[in-house]
């Protein structure tokens, strides 16, 4: 145990030290070509330097973007996460159901959803309706795709243990298979949170007019590149924030797995 | 009184369906221990499943004091061979859920009498640990605990101790034996173990196979089989391995 305990706390030192160590790595060789050496096309890279104050001078309207980018995000997840877990424990539990469904669903999840958006902005009346659709769409299949798969392949002993209980079908779905399927059912979610965000990205390049995704584009369009790497510096702090609290709460709803019962 | 009669289940295996349960009668009286022993294969697991209603018979049915058993009863429990614990849900959650699911006390009682159970199991310890964090003898004394807690009329049991060392074995069968003569209900115990079925049962319900009879059944006199040295036990032991030798000719002949 303290052996164990020593050793994950060192290896954890260690990659924090070798993390910052290629981090500050990457900054030293861009400083050196774009104000060093000048190699670079000073107007398409910018400094980091440059880049920093832009960013610090830009985070009022960074951080309203972000606002409405999360917004969208979260509707458009949480509706996900409302509809495709129960359809999916509840179609993957009726065996004639799931055998109607399961090839349309194949069919239907095998569209890449960015292709959705053009049209749903044409039908719906709002920017933000269209892009929650096209959001929901992206995040609802390999959610329900995942439920829908553990749920028919679950443990039948498992089942049977219910069963002897004379357990109601409502309880058997959520208090017996939802657990024991979670484990997949987290890794479709996660796989659903990192469709969201491209969904989300694109939508806003598309039609919106606020939004980490608008404002990359944007700048883009006016040629502002240093404006253009801070969004996109930006995106990738958000999504590496919004994950570490996902896995956060994967660890806690699996903490009866072994692979999480040590922290 | 559970009562089997005339039960015959088949299975399609490579389109081609197998007779696994042909024509079979049994009894079990109410505080009652009977074993059902024989080799692997001979349809045990399946008679015992249609016994707790968890498969249907294809002739014949299952009576539990004269009322046809479709589906499972209350009151009825079952111990898997492969524990089928819920992994999500302490040791102390497994046993107090069963309890809720059949609305047994108000919430604070059944923690409690889930307490009791796993202290009479050795198990007070590890109340709040997940499942894989036991050993496989912790995980079949939780299985019984949580089918204890729900005060069952039959205990069914399939190959409970099938995947256990002989110490923790032996351990089980004697807190089993210890549980059984305190409390009022019928167990039926599957195992293919001659000598845990003579120690055991009251009755030794001998099964043949292809397709699965009974072939005999023997009364088990339990003052004289406490000692599993004694004479007597090697006796009853006698009997039963002549019993399989009967069926093993049987089934030569039936494959000639
Ligand atoms: N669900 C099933 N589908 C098809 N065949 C089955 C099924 N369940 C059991 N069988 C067959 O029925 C026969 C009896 O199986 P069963 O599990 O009842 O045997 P058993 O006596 O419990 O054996 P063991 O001691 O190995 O557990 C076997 O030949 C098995 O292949
Ligand atoms: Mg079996």
């Amino acid at each position: 145990m303290i052996y164990k305990f020593n050793f994950t706390k060192s290896a954890k030192t260690q990659q924090v030290v070798d993390v910052t160590a290629i981090f500050l790595g990457i900054l030293v060789v861009w400083e050196v070509l774009t104000v060093q050496l000048e190699v670079l096309d000073a107007f398409l890279f910018p400094s980091p330097q440059q880049v920093l104050e832009l960013f610090i001078g830009d985070l009022p309207t960074i951080f309203r973007g972000l606002g409405s980018s999360l917004v969208l995000l979260s509707a458009a997840y949480t509706l996900a996460l409302a509809t495709a877990i129960p359809l999916g424990l509840f179609v993957g539990w009726r065996r004639r159901l799931f055998n109607a469904v399961h090839p349309i669903s194949k069919i239907m999840s095998a569209v890449p959803p960015i292709v959705y958006i053009p049209y749903a902005i044409a039908i719906l009346p709002t920017f933000q309706l269209a892009s929650i659709l096209v959001i929901f769409v992206g995040a609802f299949w390999p959610i329900f795709v995942s439920t829908l798969n553990a749920t028919v392949q679950i443990d039948k002993t498992l089942i049977d243990s219910a069963r002897m209980l004379r357990i109601k079908e409502r309880r058997l779905l959520f208090e017996i298979i939802l657990p024991a399927i979670m484990p997949q059912v987290l890794t479709g979610c996660s796989v659903g949170l990192i469709f969201s965000f491209i969904l989300l990205a694109s939508a806003e390049m598309i039609g919106a007019t606020s939004g980490i995704g608008w404002y990359v584009k944007y700048y883009s369009d006016f040629g502002d590149y240093g404006k253009v790497i801070v969004g996109i510096l930006f995106i990738g702090l958000v999504v590496t924030a919004v994950m570490a609290v996902f896995d956060r709460i994967q660890r806690h709803l699996l903490r009866w797995q072994a692979k999480y019962s040590a922290d | 009184m559970l009562e089997v009669k005339h039960v015959s289940k088949s299975f399609s295996k490579d389109g081609q369906s197998q007779l696994v349960l042909s024509d079979l009668n049994l009894a079990v009286g109410a505080r009652e221990f009977v074993c059902l022993l024989g080799p692997s294969g001979c349809g045990k697991s399946t008679l015992l499943r249609i016994m707790a209603g968890l498969d249907s018979a294809e002739s014949g049915g299952v009576y539990l004091d004269d009322k046809l058993v479709n589906e499972p009863q209350p009151k009825c429990a079952f111990v898997f061979q492969d524990y089928a614990l819920f992994p999500w849900k302490t040791v102390l959650e497994n046993v107090v859920y069963g309890m809720d699911v059949h609305g047994m006390y108000d919430k604070k009682t059944r923690v409690e009498k889930a307490k009791e159970y796993l202290k009479l199991m050795h198990l007070e310890k590890y109340e709040n640990s997940y499942i894989h964090e036991l050993s496989g003898g912790m995980r079949q004394r939780t299985a019984i605990a949580r089918s204890l807690a729900l005060e069952p009329e039959i205990l069914f049991m399939d190959e409970p101790f099938g995947a256990l060392d002989n110490f923790t074995r032996m351990e089980l069968q004697e807190l089993l034996l210890d549980i059984y003569s305190k409390n009022k209900l019928s167990v039926v115990f599957v195992t293919h173990d001659i000598s845990e079925a003579i120690y055991l049962g009251d009755r030794v319900v001998v099964m043949n196979a292809h397709p699965g009879t009974v072939h005999s059944i023997l009364d088990i006199n339990k003052g004289l089989v406490r000692d599993r040295t004694s004479e007597d036990f090697h006796l009853y032991e006698d009997k039963i391995m002549q019993a399989f030798q009967l069926v093993r000719k049987q089934e030569v002949e039936y494959y000639i």
